[in-house]
């Protein structure tokens, strides 16, 4: 059961970095198993789906990474 | 780097990357436990992990130890090259 916070629903948390940044829901597709990487070359990508090979530059908010 | 190190490393970066490779499969397979060309693959990449590794022991002592990997006479546990001291 819900219980009141004061009077209302609690406030929902702001984001740090984007005050716009709403809470989280996350849909994925299902993944299929299709063509996968020799072990090295999976080892050197960090995956060894070439469909989940996305390497990602880091957001300013986390330059230090 | 002498020879011996460099089959030692490159044996060691096999089972790196095949022992990679059966946790990605694994993982895989905890959500997709009926994809039968995942699993052939799993068990394939399986039989060749245990290959290297018998390979490996054979000519290096054991990979692990407390029980988990046989040794020859003497003990080769305390073998160098220690993990730190191997180039990649």
């Amino acid at each position: 059961m819900l219980r009141e916070y004061n009077n209302c629903l609690p406030p929902e948390p702001i984001g740090a970095c984007f005050p716009q940044a709403r809470l989280a829901q996350a849909w994925t597709p299902y993944q299929y198993m299709r063509l996968v990487f020799d072990p090295e070359i999976g080892l050197y990508h960090g995956t060894i789906f070439p469909e989940l090979v996305r390497p990602y530059t880091p957001h300013p908010c986390t330059s230090e990474w | 780097m002498n020879r011996k190190i460099s089959h030692q490393a490159h044996l060691l970066k096999e089972i790196m990357s095949y022992e990679f490779t059966a946790v990605e499969l694994n993982l895989f397979l905890d959500t997709h436990p009926a994809d039968i060309k995942a699993l052939a693959e799993y068990n394939q990449v399986t039989e060749c992990l245990k290959k290297l590794k018998f390979e490996y022991e054979k000519c290096y002592g054991p990979l692990m130890n407390f029980g988990t990997s046989p040794s020859q006479h003497p003990w080769r546990w305390i073998d160098e090259p220690w993990p730190w001291q191997i180039e990649y």
